[in-house]
């Protein structure tokens, strides 16, 4: 039987770039999606805004082509192209017409090596952040996932996050120098994976090609100091006035990584507690279904990578007059689903819809292009794409409960942001 | 597949009391000859899932004061139960269906409501089986609308937290005194808490019929078998025993420019709104081109005179296709370098320009470029097709789906220049102003 990975074809050059290529029935469409090494875990304290400013500068001008010229060139082909960074990665976003391939990856190609990163292009970006800042300033949701970063990562983890007001003021004093000494990013660690319309032979030569330009080497990952952070139960609420809903966090650190064998259990739990879905999550069956206490609530694992422990996080959101009762009744529930939530049927219903909801996550050239960066990035092999359902099904109820262990749940911490009843 | 194959083989398949109309562009429509129900067909063998959507015409337009908010309200109940599907008895249509993988939800808007499920292809006659038993069985109850209420509220709630969501709702207000469009899809908190049940359930019986919807099928199926899942799942249906209820309020002329403040903790916008017509109106594709050079991407006119500059730090232009005339509305988020009144003068300067000096001949075809892309980008995946043909089927034509991208191509700049001179002017506009105001 076909598999889905022998539709794909994967490059790995010697630098250590991954290109994953994948033709689909997708007409007129090609989708890309990739990274670099080289993001905010590189820079310490107020110098990590510098990664966000850098990926906001790298179409804005480079050593062949004006901000003008390279945008127009992108347009009037209908090609979109954005860049971002987090973590250890700057990361780009494109979307072209298939005859245009060659183009979109050069001009990111281009954009990686040679921006310019002019001095008067650096204060507009700074403007504009500033702006963006200001404007987080009075949103409940940022201010709620910030202040749960900080309370529970020491102030050396990776993830801890900067105040706004702190990274206002690094903003104002990044220099162009800041900028141009963390924009060496080489083609070791990369990773690129095309989707869609597209003829595998030439798009290999002319990604090849395009990669030219990049140099080989570049940022390697970023060293991390280890969580230390002794977890306590502490909550906190954080006031904007004039607010109608209220961000609630819930969580703690756990102290495992991407790479280690209890992940993808911990994955399966958090969806059994609180999956995205209308039902399929404990929270959601019985916060909103039963007791009507939210819109929303839903269990992540946020942070998590293969050198970073990461939080088990649960969000929702939750009305001024009711918050005090939602905050009791979802500690009550998390408490509930670990004493009884976890039983064979409901580990079968989970690994089942994970498995369909993978098919159909998979069944557009952005949700393709998504797994493979993935892959790419958690340095998986291409045939994950094929074992990742079975590997869901292989799981026990025994690795279940044993990472169930791993979750401090009694003493989950709680910080919530809005205008108080 | 090439239209002339799939038409001959979407017209020889015969089921009986299903009518084959026609076949554009890869989308084969049927009729449900007993009860009006509208099929459409978009078959794609190369993917291994499949969507279902149901297309209801009735949305916030249909609503009045002391039910706003009912459509929505409604579509959260439809989620209760139906005569098959029953949540205590273990058959509840969401965990069914969740339980195989799918992406299920509905959504809300002025001119309709739509439920979709996109499925492991194995799992499709389950969803078509679950919408067809809720289109006329569903078994909401007064405590399942008064459990259900706070939930909505909360999400009312929560666009009331993001300053575009309650700008763009004070414009509408502003904007529109007479038609429904008055008020936003969400409803007034008072209507949302106090709507009853038996309001709910009229609106459920005066809307919920097989001649008032579109079934829409995409992805990989058997044809055949499909048609006879719909005939067998919402055959059992009659149509609606009386007219649907008419929408005949219409706007008056709008004679003067009209201002609206919202003052509280935020983020400093504005936003500026021109009344435009509806999405079957052959203006409506220089309308939305306009809008692609307006603000598509950092190429645009706006980005470059407010972005680029930090003068703000977002530009947002939304051409609003909808069944009733409707807006055309332009929201900058602004940094501290920027007044509102400065912001709202240079906004102006950029529309006069347009309708005195017309768009460049390289503006026009990138905007044109730029629609193969975003036209291609609609049939990438189920669920994009299901959604793209969703707000067609709302404007009251799915072919829209076919027409407007060809007559967008038409578009020429004396085009643009004539919409910017006919409905860009100050006395049809509607100014809102967020300002940040500390309590």
């Amino acid at each position: 039987m076909k598999t889905m990975q022998d539709n794909i074809t994967e490059l790995r050059l010697p630098t250590g770039a991954r290109i994953f290529i994948a033709p689909t029935s997708a007409k007129d469409v090609v989708t890309i999606q990739g990274s670099v090494l080289g993001g905010p875990h590189h820079l310490k304290g107020g110098k990590k805004v510098v990664a966000r400013l850098c990926a906001e500068l790298l179409d804005a001008g480079t050593k062949i082509r004006d901000k003008y010229l390279l945008r127009n060139l992108l347009a009037v082909r209908g090609a979109t192209l954005s860049f971002a960074s987090s973590g250890d990665r700057t990361f780009f976003s494109a979307s072209c017409l298939p005859e245009d391939v060659k183009l979109v990856v050069t001009i990111i190609a281009e954009c990686l090596s040679q921006s310019l990163f002019e001095a008067k292009e650096l204060e507009l970006a700074k403007e504009r952040m500033r702006g963006a800042l200001m404007e987080s300033k009075n949103d409940t949701y940022v201010q709620a996932g910030i202040g749960f970063s900080r309370l529970l990562y020491e102030n050396t983890h990776a993830n801890y996050a900067l105040t706004t007001d702190e990274a206002i003021k690094a903003c104002k004093k990044v220099a162009r120098d800041d900028i141009t000494s963390f924009a060496s990013f080489g083609q070791q660690g990369m990773i690129l994976s095309l989707v869609g319309d597209l003829e595998v032979k030439k798009i290999k030569k002319d990604v090849l090609h395009a990669l030219k330009t990049i140099s080989p080497i570049g940022h390697t990952v970023s060293k991390k100091a280890p969580h230390t952070k002794k977890h306590l139960l502490t909550d906190s609420f954080i006031t904007i006035p004039d607010k109608k809903t209220i961000d609630t966090f819930f969580g703690a650190v756990l102290s495992i990584r991407t790479s280690n064998p209890a992940y993808l259990p911990l994955t399966i739990l958090i969806s059994m507690l609180g999956g995205g879905g209308l039902s399929s999550g404990h929270l959601m069956r019985t916060i909103r279904e039963r007791d009507g206490l939210t819109y929303v609530i839903n269990a992540t694992s946020t942070g998590f990578s293969v050198d970073t422990e990461g939080i088990f996080q649960i969000w929702a959101t939750f009305s001024p007059e009711t918050f005090r009762k939602a905050v009791l009744a979802t500690r009550k529930e998390i408490l509930t689903f670990f004493t009884r939530g976890i039983t064979e049927k409901a580990l079968t219903n989970k690994q089942t819809e994970l498995s369909g909801s993978y098919l159909v996550g998979l069944g557009s050239t952005l949700g393709l292009a998504r797994v493979l960066h993935k892959i790419g990035m958690d340095g998986k092999p291409l045939s994950y794409i094929d074992e990742y359902p079975k590997l869901v099904q292989k799981i026990t109820l025994r690795e279940i409960n044993e990472v169930a262990q791993l979750i401090p749940k009694t003493t989950f911490s709680v910080v919530a942001c809005g205008t108080i009843a | 597949m090439p239209d002339i194959v799939l038409k001959m083989k979407a017209s020889s398949l015969k089921v009986p009391g299903i009518e084959y109309k026609q076949t554009l562009e890869g989308i084969s429509e049927y009729v449900l000859t007993k009860n009006g129900l509208r099929i459409l067909l978009v078959p794609d063998s190369a993917t291994s899932v499949a969507g279902c959507m149901v297309t209801y015409h009735v949305g916030s337009r249909n609503e009045a004061t002391g039910y706003t908010g009912a459509t929505h309200l409604l579509e959260h109940l439809m989620f209760k139960g139906s005569k098959k599907f029953i949540k205590n008895k273990g058959t509840g249509m969401d965990a069914l269906l969740e339980n195989r993988g799918a992406l299920l939800n509905a959504t809300t808007w002025f001119d309709r409501t739509n439920y979709y499920e996109v499925v492991p292809s194995e799992s499709l006659s389950l969803a078509i089986e679950i919408e067809g038993d809720r289109m006329r069985t569903a078994t909401f109850t007064k405590k399942d609308k008064e459990d259900e209420m706070p939930v909505v509220r909360n999400e009312f709630e929560r666009g009331e937290n993001h300053p575009m969501e309650a700008l763009d709702k004070a414009v509408w207000q502003a904007a529109f005194v007479a038609h429904p469009y008055h008020h936003s899809t969400i409803g007034w908190r008072s209507d949302i808490e106090n709507v009853s049940i038996e309001r709910l359930r009229e609106f459920y019986n005066d809307f919920y019929w097989p001649n008032n919807a579109t079934v829409t099928i995409a992805g990989n199926f058997d044809t055949k078998k499909t048609l006879e899942l719909i005939k067998k799942y919402f055959g059992i249906h009659t149509k609606s025993p009386k007219p649907f209820p008419p929408l005949y309020t219409q706007e008056p002329k709008q004679e003067g420019e009209r201002r609206v403040l919202v003052k509280r903790v935020g983020t400093d916008m504005i936003c500026v709104a021109h009344k435009i017509p509806n999405a079957h109106h052959a203006d409506m594709p220089a309308l939305v081109m306009l809008a692609s050079i307006m603000s598509e991407d950092k190429t645009s006119r706006l980005y470059k005179t407010f972005v680029d500059k930090a003068l703000a730090t977002n530009v947002t232009v939304y051409p609003y296709q909808l069944h009733d005339d409707a807006l055309f509305l332009t929201f900058i988020t602004l940094t501290e370098k920027l007044a509102h009144e400065k912001a709202e003068k240079l906004l102006k300067e950029e529309y006069s320009k347009i309708a005195t000096t017309g768009v460049s001949a390289l503006e026009i075809k990138q905007a044109k470029i730029l629609a193969r892309s975003s036209t291609a980008e609609r049939r990438d995946g189920a669920y994009a097709l299901l959604s793209s043909l969703n707000e067609e089927i709302a404007t009251g034509d799915w072919k829209r789906f076919i027409s407007f991208p060809k007559a967008y191509q038409k578009v020429t700049s004396k085009d643009i220049m004539h919409v910017a001179k006919k409905y860009f002017l100050d006395d049809m506009s509607t100014i809102g102003y967020f300002k940040n105001t500390p309590s």
